[in-house]
């Protein structure tokens, strides 16, 4: 049987049925990894042994039916931000290089407690800073898909580690596009959820007031259901919200006809890929062949939810990152005169070009004197953009945009205009900023054979909708749905 | 509302100041007055009623010295109905004491230097309480940018007027309510009531042993001699005293009962305040309660009256002066356990019926 065909719902089922021991779906996730690892480089540490420990474990604990969860038994991958008690958590940061976490996030308990078996640690852009994951200290990843090409970024090692069949699953971290964008470049699906409904105790902070943990799959059913393991309030989490809507895995029958979309027609604007574009017109087309309303509609504040994003990411970044000095934990410089010259020597040593650009943009933007005119203007701009949103949802369901302008730049390519890298955030950074729900799913390849990525975004709480099924569609089943479709599936 | 950073320690040693972590990210509020006090005497009263409040409210034990309260005081001086002077910002201070010594330093400072036509900097200073004197930390000029800006991790808290409502309803009895408690229930003197709500746990203590003995004014009286005098000795704070109400009140019940003599019951009291002893069972063992046993008390009067002809002669002869001798020495004989208005009745009893042995014989 070829398990690297299966999803991770069908691996775990045939678990279930015995047809297939856990071991096995370990061995295969393995195979893989010797095949493929050197050459895409998804991982920065994996717990080989461990994990064939973990498997045995795991047999053990679904023939005592110790496991509630539809994933016992099903290998996943972590992205490097998210600690993992006792294992390296470095960030892909020089600066992290030997932190060891003493404490699991929330997150990994809620996958030990599902039965499920953690692979390894995966790459990324250093403090999930960057949109293809060439800002890792630890060495670039590649495209499955195209090997000259970046995966995306930041959670580039999880959705390469997906596509290349190295993990069923990963988890992903979404800061203004990180878990969407490599989705959409590495042809997998990624589902940002709404802020608050994943615990963010244990992901090293980025900018905590758009941070998420989200799921990375191989379609919309596998991430609803890993969604439903690590969705849960936690009280050490003070911005954890008490959800009672979290079964994204139940079925909605209610049908495509009639659902409205809205397409912000700024998002198809110059900037736009023409083949990316031709995929994403198709897509729609195929909805409105199947009975749904498609309209365009002006969304004003487009242009300006780049300059907003970069000013509140950075400003939150700057302070988030302030705590690596060399004091408490992680790299601290070997030689230093005097206690400010250690902070300087550890700081530039060891932060990244992108870090360090992004610290000293939160800085500037947070200084007296610049405040008022960049940060508080960027929360009263991110207010404009809210409102519009919320506008919008007054008059369609679900609204849809391709997940990136364009495919999978080339290595190096990015790095050289750092302002041109920014600009290909345009159409996932408003969901983080107004907490939203948005997921991205394959909607086709351009002629290099380069993925391109359909977004869905949701109001908030619609990543299931089930709370009104009699209006509202479920959102996981409308994408399983449309992927079906639209072939990608 | 903050998390507290930690304390810097700096006059303990010569040439450093050192970090003391201990209290890193324990809760911290910061209460911020006007410019509404006068004097280091009004300063003094305003913290002793923010103490009071905190330690009633079971907020903070309020230690100056080890940083569960801490106050920098921002002073300036104007001439008499004029506006407000340039403040300097007092740190370091580590006592009551210490605030008022640095008050009155800061304020003589400042007028010292603008009678000399000088201008008071607007500056952070450090009170150095061994040496009674400040110097400048840090002035204006080199402020810091600390960059604050709403952290997201802390989401807004909505302060409704139904919860302010519910914490006025479960919130313990503030130290003034309790004083006057204590005039209207107990009887007590403003004075007294003022002593015993000093500190919230010596309230608690005094008003468990007084419910439970039943008679609150002579509880009082226990516990302003005999509680504080035995803290003061050992050097002791309210917090520290640590004995159960339950045998303070058995022991002023047997005081009551006349079952032990008052000497003794001081004895006894030390044993309960030290280890919490339990105060009958320490009696009995240690032969300290009062024996009615008659014939013991007139045997032992009687020998002693034997071994002292002399000054029972002088007695007898109409000295009253020489009984309290007699009863010291009776009381010390039986070790306190009897009643010193029994030693004296059968004193009396003996001394009536020598008279009359003496008459008969002659």
């Amino acid at each position: 049987m070829d398990l690297q065909a299966l999803t991770a719902l069908e691996l775990a089922d045939k678990i279930k049925k015995r047809q297939v021991s856990v071991l096995d779906g370990v061995k295969s996730v393995f195979e893989q990894i010797e095949k493929k690892e050197s050459r895409v480089h998804a991982y920065l540490d994996i717990y080989k042994k461990e994990a064939y420990t973990r498997a045995k474990e795991v047999e053990k604990g679904i023939a005592d039916d110790l496991y509630n969860s539809p994933l016992a038994g099903v290998p996943i991958a972590v992205k490097d931000n998210i600690c993992v008690k006792a294992h390296p958590t470095t960030c892909a940061s020089k600066i992290l290089g030997d932190f060891i976490p003493p404490y699991n996030a929330d997150v990994i308990d809620r996958l030990e407690r599902a039965g499920m078996i953690i692979i390894g640690k995966t790459n990324m852009d250093e403090f999930a800073m960057g949109s293809t994951t060439e800002t890792s200290a630890y060495g670039v990843t590649r495209n499955p898909h195209n090997p000259e090409h970046v995966p995306g970024g930041s959670s580039g090692g999880s959705c390469a580690a997906v596509a290349a069949g190295e993990a069923y699953l990963a988890l992903g971290s979404d800061t203004g596009g990180s878990i969407r964008q490599p989705s959409a470049f590495c042809g997998v699906t990624g589902l940002k959820p709404t802020y608050g409904t994943v615990s963010r105790r244990g992901l090293i902070a980025y900018a905590s007031s758009l941070d998420q943990i989200g799921p990375i799959g191989k379609n919309t059913a596998d991430c609803a259901a890993l969604l439903e393991v690590i969705a849960g309030h936690d009280p050490l989490d003070s911005t954890s919200l008490k959800r009672d809507d979290i079964q994204f895995s139940r079925e909605n029958d209610r049908g495509i006809v009639g659902m409205k979309f809205g397409v912000p027609k700024e998002y198809l604007s110059e900037g736009l890929n023409p083949q990316t574009k031709a995929a994403f017109m198709e897509a729609l087309k195929v909805l409105t062949g199947m009975g749904a309303i498609v309209e365009f509609f002006s969304m004003k504040t487009t242009e300006y939810m780049i300059p907003a994003y970069y000013i509140i990411a950075s400003a939150e970044a700057s302070s988030n990152l302030e705590r690596f000095d060399g004091v408490k934990y992680g790299y601290r410089a070997a030689e230093y005169e005097d206690l400010h010259d250690m902070y300087r020597r550890t700081r530039t040593e060891g932060f990244g070009t992108e870090v360090k650009r992004r610290i000293l943009l939160g800085s500037f933007v947070l200084s007296s004197g610049y405040y008022d005119a960049y940060y508080l203007k960027a929360l009263k701009t991110k207010n404009l953009i809210k409102q519009e949103f919320d506008k919008a949802f007054a008059d369609y369901d679900v609204l849809l945009s391709p997940t990136a302008p364009d495919t999978a730049p080339r290595l190096g390519e990015s790095l050289k205009d750092p302002m041109a890298m920014y600009l290909g955030d345009i159409y996932t950074v408003a969901v983080n900023l107004c907490g939203l729900p948005a997921i991205s799913v394959p909607c086709g390849k351009d002629d290099k054979g380069l993925p391109i990525g359909l977004q869905m975004i949701g109001d908030c709480f619609m990543e299931n909708l089930s709370r009104q099924p009699a209006e509202l569609p479920d959102f996981p089943a409308l994408s399983a749905y449309l992927l079906r479709r639209l072939g990608g599936d | 509302m903050e998390e507290d950073a930690g304390k810097l320690i700096h006059d303990e040693w010569e040439d450093c100041s050192l970090v003391d972590y201990n209290r890193s990210g324990v809760p911290l509020i910061e209460i911020v007055s006007e410019p509404d006090m006068r004097s280091a005497e009004e300063v003094i009263a305003y913290l002793e009623k923010l103490r009071h409040l905190m330690q009633y409210l079971d907020v903070s034990d309020c230690k100056l010295q080890e940083g569960s309260m801490r106050a920098d005081v921002n002073l300036s001086v104007r001439e008499t109905g004029g506006s407000l002077g340039t403040r300097t910002e007092m740190k370091n201070l580590n006592s009551f004491k210490a605030i008022s010594r640095a008050i009155e330093n800061e304020r003589e400072r400042q007028i010292e230097l603008l009678e000399q036509g000088k201008a008071v900097d607007q500056e952070t200073r450090r009170w150095d309480d061994n040496k009674e004197y400040s110097y400048a930390m840090r002035s204006k000029e080199d402020a810091k940018d600390y960059r604050y800006f709403p952290d997201p991790d802390l989401p807004p808290v909505h302060v409704s007027d139904t919860w302010l409502l519910e914490i006025r309803k479960a919130q313990p009895e503030l130290r003034e309510e309790k004083q006057q408690r204590y005039q209207e229930e107990f009887g007590l003197p403003l004075y007294d009531a003022q002593l015993l709500t000093e500190s919230r746990c010596f309230a608690a203590l005094f008003e468990e042993t007084a419910v439970l003995f039943g008679n609150a004014k002579k509880t009082a009286n226990w516990f302003l001699v005999e509680v504080l005098r035995l803290m003061k000795e050992k050097g002791m704070e309210a917090e520290q005293v640590k004995f159960s109400p339950s045998h303070l009140a058995a022991l002023l019940d047997m005081v009551e009962k006349k079952e032990v003599s008052p000497q003794n019951a001081r004895k006894i009291f030390a044993e309960i305040f030290d280890r919490d002893a339990e105060p009958r069972s320490y009696a009995e063992k240690n032969g300290l309660m009062i024996v009615n046993d008659t014939g013991l008390l007139k045997d032992t009067v009687a020998r002693i009256i034997d071994e002292n002809p002399e000054a029972f002669a002088e007695l007898v002869g109409g000295k009253d002066k020489v009984l309290g001798f007699f009863v010291g020495l009776i009381m010390k004989e039986l070790k306190g356990r009897v009643n010193p208005a029994d030693v004296r009745e059968t004193l009396k009893k003996q001394i009536e019926r020598r008279k009359t042995q003496e008459t008969q014989e002659i």
